[in-house]
């Protein structure tokens, strides 16, 4: 178990009675039992009417004012801990564990119980630490009887849907897309200063704005491409008769003219016309989170998207400010982004907004999250971790040369100086170690070749550009390349066998090192005998693409005469290696290497595989390996 | 008077006048131009048959300090003081109504449902001495109107049938009951009675906010027609007067209650009514004021520009000049937009001045009456239309009053800050600059049917559409 996984204690707790889940009033006289965990049940009532509640939460929503709000917020909060404080159960769970983040798992079923706004008693907006039954860091995530949707992949490349509608006013449109570019930024291979540089072009497929939509229009978006997340930014509403009310996001009407009320089915109904549902979907609409009348079965815009699949609903369940919607977005997203894990997302978005003091009201509170997190959301979360940091990894990279990406010309980035260039390395295998972080197993080895390569691209940006033959260059190169042979051998000492393309790019690398007057590593003497035997190790039919490209190179470094790549261009999977050999002979073979002898191998071995059709270009946009 | 509607060689029309009582609350300046217009058509085709429809909205009785919106006594009074104010107005009507060939023709507007009351009408025959009585036509004369079976003004003329309406009745806010108005005009003894106050909520609205704000910003009253549109940019200019905006909607909406209620015939509460959702009403109204058409690529293209500001400090000023401190996604405070989000959404509503724009009045004339080959005439909006559908003609004869640009007000923030500084001062005087006059006529003869414009003199021209 790593570090990351200790940190998170999940403790569910179900609240039920008997009957139907709608049409009862909050009582005193109701009683409800309280399951936390496997614990004995146990009973519980609560200590206010139906009516007082309706008071404070008219109170809440700043319909007597921000002030009023907030004196409502710390008598609600006492009410809520006074229910939930007796649970001996819930005390005893909470006290059991060093964790540092309580992920409470709150099972109602009761439609009148979801009105409760639970999240006063979470931070310290409300009460004095202490005062809470709750410790400080805690999450709830609420969540129906019924099984929602379980993640299957915790998403590691956004594709992120804004949906901006003014249909119910005025929203900040432009303040919440920024924020979720500010957020993918980590991502863009390109840099913003580029001559002619659109939005577009700088954002690619990460973020897409879809304004003034109706639910048509939505829907005929979603047919046309898939989205890891969608951001809703509308003004909330609500209808019907004051006993029924319900609430739902101002959007245009999908008869052309004026605007609709949609619920949280009608926006699960389209955004699910592509075939699968988001990962993610945030909220920035006011009472998208509120429940609404308790006297009809159905809930709110929020749980009603998360009950139609959605995993994870982030949404409002009081009035939302405009301050506080546009920080939500860019701490929510900025830090799901990052990999971090969504629940420690929400809780550091939830201090931020209380840091907004009054200028965000009771934003902090009104965050209400919807998820239903298996026990495999850990492992998810870690695997799209190591993968944001290999894609962080790769645009920073790709912004040393366009042609990196193979998405054009190279235009390198300044580095005209050495403290340019170290301050650049710096980042860069600062983000290589938090890569590595707590990686074991499979995951490190991946990770420990992954740094390899990143270092060989690395060394490959400080040979080019006007001062590309300066002597610190020269250092820094070399540097480069003794770190990416070193975490290569590595990567082939902890995977063994199964990840023999490391052995072979270590022995390419010190090949390199050696042809640039470096003495070779004492430890790789013998790697290419052993790399040898290990390929001829590997039985016919397991020799795919990757296999030939080792044994090509291999060969390339070892033999007198060019070896030839009909094997590896038949083979299974072969254009991607292709791709990167060809890459790797134009690029670094002949920068690197000063031996004629081997030069004309790689000549010539690289004039077949473009004469074969292979380029330098890669467009499918897959992920460096090595 | 037969069933067949009259016959004529030369039908004008004009409408939209508003001349009012009140020196300080009237904008109407066009004396000079439209007696000279009218002595025209009193002289011009001598031996034709003319007549000059005054197309409703002619004087206005509720641009004046009052409660009431049908106040049959004071606008009476009104008629006296409005004649003292334009008297070569009346003398060129007069002059009309006597010259042989020629009938005046009044039709009802939304600001001048007095007019169908006996008294009034009975003030204007007096005060323009036709030489017959047939050259003075009411159409709200129940004689008339039930001959021709149509609320306004219908003829023939050049083998084509001409209808003249206002054209409030296919305005939801602005609709007049003629039935108590054409009751009401047949004098003592009529079964109905007085329409009852408030007429309709668009006269409402002007005499409970429009006449109070006006006070204090003229170019209020430049902003007609008085509809939905309006209440944002009320709120705007102060405010403090959401109280009384909510008090005049809930008014408005039990109104609208008690009068299902009644039309079905109950006494009691409407079974299942709720209360009036004057809040709800009012959310919308100010929701659509302050929305802004949102272009995805456009906020792509200047969020990428922007993209040294922070989301937080992007978000404050996209919130605009709003009244509260920290407006909200929905529910809460309602959320009063700036005084140029609600005149832009005002704007937008108008539609603009392009001549062929098929705006709301012209299709709810259209699909009321139809077009077929014959003219069809409106005012009310005071935005001309010139309108062809197959052989059949739809114009608007716009209004006399300056009318107000909103496009140019709005075209950018320097030119909506000079705007604001004239609009803060008292009188008009500085806000012409941000007005078109247009003083409209429509002619219809046996070559067709056309807008013209009168110069200052009265003298009339083809309107070619351009818009000063």
């Amino acid at each position: 178990m790593t570090r990351r996984e200790e940190k998170i204690r999940s403790i569910r707790l179900e609240l039920v009675r008997s009957g139907e889940d709608e049409n009862q009033l909050l009582s005193p006289l109701t009683p409800y039992l309280a399951l936390v965990q496997n614990r004995p049940a146990e009973e519980l009532r609560l200590p206010f009417q139906h009516g007082e509640f309706l008071e404070l939460h008219r109170q809440l929503r700043y319909e007597e004012g921000p002030e009023r709000a907030a004196q409502a917020a710390q008598k609600m909060a006492q009410l809520l801990a006074r229910f939930l404080g007796g649970l001996k159960g819930l005390h005893q769970e909470l006290a059991s564990s060093g964790a540092d983040l309580f992920e409470l798992q709150l099972v109602l079923s009761a439609s009148e119980l979801a009105l409760l706004p639970f999240e006063l008693l979470t931070g310290s907006g409300a009460m004095p630490a202490g005062a809470s039954p709750f410790p400080g860091r805690t999450l709830i995530l609420r969540q129906s009887r019924r099984q929602a949707a379980p993640f299957r992949s915790w998403p590691d490349c956004p594709r992120i849907l804004l949906v901006a509608s003014s249909a119910g006013g005025v929203v900040p449109a432009k303040s919440h897309l920024r924020a979720l570019q500010a957020a993918a930024e980590l991502f863009l291979p390109y840099r913003t200063d580029l001559p002619g540089m659109t939005a577009r072009q700088w954002l690619g497929d990460h973020v897409e704005v879809l304004a003034e939509a109706s639910l048509h229009e939505l829907q005929r978006r979603c047919r046309e491409g898939s989205y890891t997340h969608v951001h809703l930014l509308a003004h909330g509403g609500e209808e019907g008769p004051p006993w029924g009310r319900r609430f739902g996001l101002w959007m245009a009407s999908t008869e052309g003219k004026g605007r609709q009320l949609v619920s949280g089915q009608l926006l699960a109904d389209a955004l699910r016309t592509g075939g699968g549902l988001p990962s993610v979907v945030t909220l920035a609409s006011c009472d998208s989170g509120n429940q609404g009348s308790v006297l009809y079965p159905g809930g709110s815009v929020a749980q009603e998207l998360h009950q139609a699949g959605v995993p994870l609903v982030v949404a409002s369940q009081l009035p939302l400010t405009f301050a506080g919607s546009a920080v939500f977005t860019e701490e929510f997203y900025r830090k799901i982004l990052r990999g971090e894990d969504p629940r420690e997302a929400v809780l550091k978005t939830r201090s931020a907004l209380l840091s907004l003091g009054p200028t965000g009201w009771l934003d902090w509170a009104s965050l209400v999250v919807y998820a239903d997190l298996s026990a495999s959301f850990g492992p998810q979360v870690r695997r799209a971790q190591r993968r944001v940091f290999q894609r962080r990894i790769d645009a920073r990279l790709a912004w040393l040369g366009h042609g990196i990406a193979g998405r054009g010309d190279r235009s390198s980035l300044e580095l005209e100086t050495e403290e340019q260039a170290r301050s650049f390395e710096g980042k860069l295998r600062q983000l290589m170690d938090e890569l590595q972080e707590g990686c074991e197993g499979r995951a490190r080895v991946e990770a420990l070749a992954f740094c390899g390569s990143a270092e060989k691209r690395w060394a490959e940006a400080l040979q080019g550009g006007v001062a590309g033959a300066s002597p610190w260059r020269q250092r820094l190169r070399v540097e480069a390349l003794r770190r990416s042979r070193g975490l290569y051998f590595e990567a082939f000492r902890s995977g063994g066998p199964e990840v023999l393309y490391a052995l072979v790019q270590a022995l390419v690398v010190d090949r390199w090192l050696r042809e640039q007057g470096d003495s070779g590593a004492e430890e790789l003497q013998d790697g290419g005998a052993h790399a040898r035997w290990l390929l001829d190790l590997t039985p016919g039919p397991a020799r795919g693409a990757e296999w030939h490209r080792a044994s090509l190179e291999l060969e390339l470094l070892s033999a007198d005469q060019p070896p030839r790549a009909r094997w590896l261009l038949g083979a299974p999977g072969a254009a991607w290696e292709c791709y990167s050999l060809l890459r790797q002979l134009r690029q670094r073979y002949l920068v690197f290497v000063k031996g004629e002898a081997l030069r004309e191998r790689v000549e010539t071995l690289a004039r077949e595989l473009e004469a074969q059709g292979v380029t330098g270009t890669w467009s499918s946009g897959a992920m460096w390996k090595r | 008077m037969s069933g067949e509607p009259p016959d004529f060689d030369v039908i004008y029309s004009i409408s939209d006048l508003h001349l009012g009582p009140d020196e300080g609350l009237q904008p109407f300046h066009e004396g000079p131009a439209l007696a000279g217009a009218v002595q025209g058509m009193a002289t011009r085709d001598e031996a034709a048959r003319v007549a000059l429809v005054v197309n409703g909205d002619i004087v206005d009785f509720i641009a004046r300090d009052t409660q009431r919106t049908f106040d049959p006594e004071v606008s009476l009074h009104d008629l006296d003081a409005i004649a003292q104010r334009f008297p070569e107005v009346f003398q060129a009507w007069s002059l009309f109504a006597r010259t042989p060939g020629r009938t005046l023709v009044f039709n009802l507007g939304n600001h001048d449902a007095e007019l169908g009351l006996a008294s009034h009408q009975q003030w204007l025959r007096d005060r323009l001495q036709p030489a017959t009585p047939e050259q003075i036509l009411f159409t709200f004369d129940p004689a008339y109107s039930s001959a021709v079976r149509y609320e306004g003004f219908l003829a023939r003329c050049g083998g084509r049938t001409v209808r003249v309406d206002h054209g409030n009745e296919v305005d939801g806010w602005n609709v007049i009951p003629p039935a108590r108005v054409r009751e009401a005009g047949k004098g003592p003894g009529s079964t109905l009675g007085l329409p009852t106050d408030p007429i309709n909520a668009g006269s409402s609205l002007v005499v409970s906010l429009m006449n109070q704000a006006k006070r204090r910003f003229r170019f209020v009253d430049l902003l007609k027609p008085e509809t939905s549109g309006a209440v944002p940019v009320l709120l705007a200019l102060d405010p403090s007067m959401l109280g009384e905006v909510l008090t005049f909607l809930r008014l408005w909406a039990r109104k609208n209650q008690d009068d299902a209620r009644i039309a079905q015939g109950l006494l009691g509460p409407t079974p299942g009514a709720t209360e009036p959702p004057e809040e709800a009403l009012l959310r919308g109204l100010l929701a659509e004021a302050s929305a802004v058409q949102l272009d995805g690529d456009a906020l792509l293209e200047e969020t990428f520009r922007e993209r040294s500001r922070s989301p937080l400090d992007l978000a404050t000023d996209e919130r605009g000049d709003w009244a509260q401190a920290a407006p909200l996604l929905g529910g809460g405070p309602l959320l009063i937009p700036g005084l140029r989000a609600a005149l832009a959404a005002l704007n937008r509503g108008w539609k603009g001045f392009r001549l062929d724009d098929q705006d709301d009045t012209f299709l709810g004339l259209r699909d009321r009456y139809g077009l077929d080959d014959g003219v069809l005439i409106a005012g009310h909006t005071h935005l001309r239309r010139r309108i062809l559908q197959g052989r059949g003609v739809y114009l608007n004869t716009g209004t006399w009053m300056p009318l107000i640009r909103l496009d140019r007000i709005l075209q950018d923030r320097s030119t909506f800050r000079e705007f604001y500084d004239q609009a803060s001062k008292p009188g008009l005087a500085g806000l012409w600059k941000f007005c078109t006059r247009t003083r409209t006529v429509a002619r219809v003869d046996a070559a067709g049917a056309t807008l013209m414009a009168a110069d200052e003199a009265g003298n009339l021209a083809q309107d070619e559409g351009g818009v000063a």
